[in-house]
């Protein structure tokens, strides 16, 4: 039942993403966001260079900056992901999706791997365009790095990778929830808001803070060891695999319970 | 049981929609209690009570939407969550939006076709079928309670399905679009198809249905034909069984 009815389920999905206006102008904005506000953080930089200080200049980290905008454009990751869910059931679409998917596991799975398959898709895109793009603009510094360099590949495939992660919590916080507001209040409690209660008993254990989606995806995409009091709450780089996968199972379990439910 | 023993070489019997002792209970109240009926091919049965009397809840576990507490509801001699290709089984237009309004009519029905690899042939000739055509582009958000309808009944024909189920289809419908929903529904029966349709309006559904069965808080408390029920209880129209029927189980239940 799953095999034979999951490509066409899939095709559903697809096309339910497609033709929604939403949809293109979320994924629009995020890439914009993505690359733009690396590149103007970049330019600032390059900009600030000649005045800069020694232990300052020291400080920059070419790869990390990379990422700078995208720490905004997991908000739209997560958003596309809650979108997927609450458009289903806050509309009263999803009872005529679930007529025509009756199997609840297969609507999830579509659906998990079309919202998955796009955020890795368009991620890695904007990880790979912002990194280019920085790269680029940090030329006059000297500093700027390459793709070809130690772990480079690594930490920038793993920035895309973590947005797509970041889709499917949306997903599982959507569907979860049911209505968008609540849904992306959530979401942002635990994609942004979660290290003040992590933070708060690392007095007993630094594992809430490990555990965190923040702290694991900076373990994968840093290239310079981590110093100072963070260094204590990110994950080795094993550790931090796991949490990503974890939240996405995590999103996907809670989804497929939450929609095998009445509607 | 015999019949999953017939030949592979003929079609299935076509069967309709047949419950048997359902019992739905929701948050420790008993929605629907042992209830059993059956809907046949080639006939309109009408579903028929007060608000709240559990036509929704019956609907909704026919369609797989819910989970009976106990009991069992079949389509096509199925469960719908088994149903292999539920849209060529089953059409349903239920009593509340079900279209994305962000999405255009045409967007919709694509993307319940994709589930089932119906092409765009069919959607476009279901939007003129259903008198929609020339809005198909236009986003649901724009269109009227009737041309929703039209659209939801559209959805329910994709996949040209032996049973149809309706859930209060009538509600809100000015006059024109009342009379295309029940000439649609004779229609249907007439092609041999099984519709069960849900409504408070016994006006409506003496004028639709070729049986009824009458549901009080749960329980059925009539199923026959339209005549059967109207001479049992000793009225002269369905409305007036109906409140006879009403009035009657109100004193046994107190």
């Amino acid at each position: 039942m799953l095999v034979s009815s999951l490509p066409r389920a899939v095709r559903t999905e697809l096309t339910k993403l497609r033709t929604l206006r939403s949809s293109w102008l979320v994924l629009g904005l995020t890439v914009l966001a993505g690359i733009g506000l690396g590149v103007l953080s970049a330019r600032s930089t390059a900009h600030a260079w000649a005045g800069m200080l020694a232990a300052d200049r020291a400080a920059l980290d070419p790869v990390g900056s990379s990422f700078d905008g995208l720490d905004y454009a997991e908000l739209g990751f997560g958003a596309l992901g809650v979108l997927a869910m609450t458009g289903e059931y806050a509309t009263g679409m999803v009872r005529v999706s679930l007529l025509a998917v009756p199997g609840r596991w297969v609507f999830v799975i579509a659906k998990a791997l079309v919202v998955g398959g796009l955020g890795a898709l368009v991620g890695e895109v904007c990880a790979f365009g912002s990194f280019l793009a920085v790269q680029h603009t940090l030329g006059p510094t000297g500093r700027a790095v390459q793709l070809g360099d130690p772990h480079v590949l690594r930490a920038v495939s793993a920035a895309g990778l973590y947005l797509a992660i970041v889709a499917l919590v949306g997903l599982g916080i959507g569907a979860a929830v049911r209505h968008t507001g609540p849904a992306v209040v959530a979401l942002v409690a635990v994609v942004f808001l979660a290290w003040p209660a992590a933070r708060a008993v690392e007095g007993i254990s630094t594992l809430p803070s490990k555990l965190l989606l923040a702290n694991a995806v900076d373990a994968l995409v840093t290239v310079v060891p981590v110093t100072g009091p963070q260094a204590a709450r990110v994950p080795g780089p094993g550790l931090a695999c796991g949490v990503l996968v974890g939240y996405a199972v995590a999103a996907l379990a809670i989804a497929g319970w939450r929609a095998g439910r009445d509607t | 049981m015999l019949s999953s023993l017939g030949s592979p070489l003929l079609p299935a019997p076509v069967e309709g929609i047949r419950l048997t002792d359902v019992t739905k209970r929701r948050g420790g109240r008993l929605v629907l209690d042992r209830v059993s009926f059956e809907a046949r091919p080639g006939a309109v049965t009408g579903l028929v009570g007060a608000n709240g009397a559990g036509k929704s809840s019956a609907v909704r576990l026919v369609l797989g939407l819910d989970r009976a507490t106990g009991g069992t509801a079949l389509v096509c001699g199925r469960r719908y969550r088994d149903l292999e290709r539920p849209l060529h089984a089953v059409g349903a237009v239920l009593d509340s939006p079900t279209a994305h309004p962000g999405r255009t009519a045409r967007a919709h029905l694509a993307c319940l076709a994709a589930s089932h690899g119906i092409g765009r042939q069919r959607v476009a000739s279901l939007l003129e079928q259903t008198g929609i055509a020339e809005h198909a582009d236009r986003r649901v958000q724009t269109f009227s309670l009737g041309m929703r309808q039209r659209l939801a009944v559209a959805a329910a024909l994709l996949g040209d399905p032996a049973v149809l189920v309706l859930d209060e289809p009538v509600n809100g419908l000015d006059p024109a679009g009342i009379r295309w929903i029940r000439v649609l529904m004779r229609a249907w029966a007439r092609e041999g198809r099984a519709v069960l349709v849900s409504s408070h309006l016994m006006g409506e559904m003496a004028s639709t249905a070729d049986r009824v069965v009458v549901l009080r808080r749960g329980r059925v408390v009539a199923d026959g034909t339209v005549p059967d029920v109207i001479r049992s209880t000793g009225a002269d129209s369905l409305e007036e069984a109906y409140l006879v029927l009403d009035a009657r189980t109100a004193q046994v239940c107190s």
